[in-house]
């Protein structure tokens, strides 16, 4: 497949506008193409959040019939494309796993907290996602120990602020204030980074 | 609302604080439902509450980035273009074409003659020993499907997209067994492949085909519909996991008319749209009589 890849975030962003026009006009070479761009993003925090193969498919594939249905929901004006897909496919991954309670019964906050060392050769993967991936990884790394257990087992465990206050044994104003300061250090901590020198373009395997 | 959550709303920096949290939270799905509640009816009041979200969900957007990678699954955009070329959303051919309001498609010259040859047997309509005969053909295949999963010990997924095809092929089937006009139409192949379309209440199309290539991410399958005279037009488009019994149903934009020497017939197309007319030789094809 062709790299779709653009030169710049701002190019990114006004090519998925008009891959996101074209769905409204029904043309599912633009599905297709950003299935290529964003597919796999998806896919893996979908898994990551699930641990299952079957019902992150299922996530995934919901997200982009939402998207084929429904694409005048992207409003440009409220944050780039990339964060409103990524943003459906966790709300949509963090339903599923609270549907299926077993799943979060089996991860500690260990695993929540674990990922694996920089990716091999046998997984595709642009060089620009293994940088902007070790760096986000890096920046979460940087957080105090307790903002960061907190952020992770929101956001990759599908726990509730007051799941985490129990599971932490913490008050719950403890934890909202942990995730408050972690996500503004974050934040600021990714904006001193910049959003590297290109967008996240991800050929499929 | 949780004992935490701000109670009124103001401008001072502990306030906006407490609305700040509820925003991080809102942007990680980790809100109570009662905080859920409470933020979703002030973030419209509030232009800083919406600044913070917006920045909080471009974060966790960032750190959706930090998940290992893996292999995208190669049923996945197949799964998701089934699902696109099934959706009730009529897709209308060509890049570029406003697709509301739907314009009736028009009658493409094609050359149809050569497909009743191909058709050893006819179709009977609206008779209770066809209904009767559909739901024999429904309920062989439906076991065809039962047991292929079960012999081919096939993947979860696999056994799972299989139950679903075999519930909506009854779907179809009982559809079938409730109108007035229901035509069965065998459909045949040159190299093997085989089918069965159910047509029923004017423009619905229960489709069991067998021994189709996999459709994949350049290409499915179109259903075409037309006249022995050489019109055409396109019914819908389906994907194919494998070689089968597959089920789909399809919605027709226009009504089907079921009169004898119509005739369907199926294509291989690439992209994901309904071409205009075929492009590739017809693999399988019918007639109504």
């Amino acid at each position: 497949m062709a790299d779709r890849r653009p030169a710049t975030d701002s190019g990114r962003a006004v090519e998925d506008a008009a891959l996101v026009a074209g769905i409204g006009r029904r043309d599912g070479a633009a599905l297709e193409a950003l299935y290529d761009r964003y597919g796999r993003p998806c896919y893996a925090l979908a898994r990551r959040i699930l641990n299952d193969e079957v019902l992150a498919q299922d996530v995934v594939q919901e997200v982009f019939l939402t998207l084929w249905g429904h694409p005048d929901r992207f409003d440009p004006e409220r944050g780039s494309f990339a964060s409103w897909l990524l943003a459906m496919t966790h709300h949509k991954a963090v339903d599923a796993v609270r549907r299926e309670e077993n799943l979060r019964r089996r991860r500690t906050s260990v695993d929540v907290l674990h990922f694996t060392q920089a990716t091999g050769p046998t997984v595709p993967d642009e060089a620009w996602s293994g940088v902007r991936r070790e760096r986000v990884r890096a920046a979460l790394q940087g957080l105090p120990a307790p903002q960061r257990e907190a952020l992770a087992l929101a956001y990759f465990g599908g726990y509730t602020q007051r799941e985490i206050a129990g599971l932490t044994g913490l008050p719950l104003g403890t934890v909202k204030t942990r995730m408050l300061l972690g996500m503004r250090r974050l934040r600021d901590v990714l904006s001193e980074i910049g959003p590297g020198e290109s967008a996240p373009s991800e050929a499929r395997s | 609302m949780s004992p935490d959550a701000p109670r009124d709303i103001g401008r001072d920096a502990a306030h906006d604080e407490q609305w700040e949290q509820l925003a991080v939270g809102h942007a990680l799905d980790a809100l109570e439902p009662e905080d859920a509640a409470a933020f979703a009816t002030h973030l419209p009041t509030c232009a800083v509450c919406g600044q913070s979200v917006t920045e909080m969900t471009e974060v966790a957007a960032e750190m959706a980035l930090a998940a290992d990678p893996v292999p995208l699954p190669d049923t996945l955009w197949r799964g998701i273009a089934s699902a696109v070329a099934a959706s009730d959303r009529p897709a209308l051919p060509g890049n570029g074409v406003p697709a509301q309001p739907a314009q009736p498609a028009q009658p493409t010259e094609v050359d149809l003659t050569a497909i009743p040859k191909m058709i050893p047997g006819g179709t009977r309509r609206g008779s209770a020993r066809l209904r009767a005969a559909a739901l024999a053909v429904a309920a062989v295949v439906v076991g065809l499907v039962v047991l292929g999963g079960i012999v081919l010990g096939a993947r979860y997924l696999d056994v799972r997209n299989q139950k679903l095809a075999a519930g909506k092929q009854l779907a179809a089937v009982l559809t079938c067994s409730e109108q007035k006009t229901c035509s069965v139409v065998p459909l045949r192949g040159t190299s093997g492949a085989s089918g069965v379309a159910l047509v029923t209440g004017g423009n619905q199309v229960g489709l069991v085909v067998r021994d189709l290539k996999a459709s994949d991410r350049h290409a499915s399958y179109v259903l075409w519909e037309g006249g022995p005279g050489g019109s055409v037009r396109g019914v819908g488009r389906f994907a194919v996991p494998g070689p089968g019994p597959h089920v789909v149903r399809l919605t027709s934009p226009l009504p089907l008319p079921q009169a004898a020497g119509r005739l369907l017939a199926v294509t291989r197309e690439p992209g994901l749209t309904l071409p205009t007319k075929p492009t590739t030789p017809i693999l399988l094809a019918g007639a109504f009589t």
